[in-house]
């Protein structure tokens, strides 16, 4: 069960921001609610913040040390952040 | 977009390597009182330490790094380079530079999320990669 998703980068800032904001049009158009999104940074990523954490592809093998993760080429692609939360909701 | 003023908006040919991209990309907010002299530094040691995240899409990359790192004020800069800059362990290079200070967490957001719409359309991206001068790039932008 995802309840919450936690989206990150080096800085916490910019980047972690921007995959928030798909993630959430993402949810919305896959008809997926009740999620909590938040955008945070590395220094964030333990086992326990969240159900599914979101973050660059190049980061993602640090993410999966806390939990079920994806990495995202395109960061400005809801597309591709589609396809892949729907894969990870397993829908 | 408000937060972007014309004055940090600059096309340049080519960088020597993606630091100096980064340096190049920082000036004009540095110049301008935005940051500090250490921000671009600091954004170069984020990337080092934690690989090349700030390069969000093919072509576009978002160097920032945290308030405390030496943002002074608020603002955007935008650098297109003519040549591409290649990165470390990242199979896409990156030609736009969208620098990013913020002196706090969330005042930059609003600014941030008119740039990620305006970089997830195709098209207006393909616009400004061609950008013929900084005053079409910079319209691109405020005209979003």
């Amino acid at each position: 069960m995802i309840n919450k998703i936690m989206c990150f980068c080096g800085s916490g800032l910019g980047t972690s921001f921007v995959m928030e904001m798909n993630v959430k049009k993402a949810l919305a158009n896959l008809g997926i609610s009740g999620v909590e999104v938040v955008h945070s940074t590395i220094d964030d990523v333990m086992p326990g913040a969240a159900d599914l954490f979101v973050c660059s592809a190049d980061l993602v093998s640090n993410a999966e040390k806390a939990g079920k993760a994806i990495g995202i080429q395109n960061m400005v692609s809801v597309k591709e952040m589609e396809e892949k939360l729907k894969a990870a909701f397993g829908k | 977009m408000e937060l972007l003023k014309k004055e940090n908006v600059q096309i340049c040919d080519a960088a020597a390597d993606w630091k100096e991209a980064i340096r190049t990309a920082v000036k004009p907010l540095e110049e301008h009182g935005y940051v500090e002299a250490r921000y671009k530094e600091e954004i170069i040691s984020n990337v080092e330490k934690m690989g090349p995240y700030i390069v969000i899409a093919d072509n576009i990359a978002l160097p920032h790094a945290r308030p405390e790192q030496g943002a002074l004020k608020t603002q955007i800069g935008v650098t297109l380079f003519r040549n591409k800059v290649v990165f470390d362990g990242k199979n896409v290079p990156a030609r736009l530079f969208v620098t990013l200070a913020a002196k706090d967490s969330d005042s930059h957001l609003d600014a941030l999320m008119e740039i990620s719409e305006l970089l997830s359309d195709e098209e207006a991206v393909e616009r400004i990669l061609t950008a013929p001068d900084a005053d079409h790039l910079y319209r691109y932008f405020a005209s979003h």
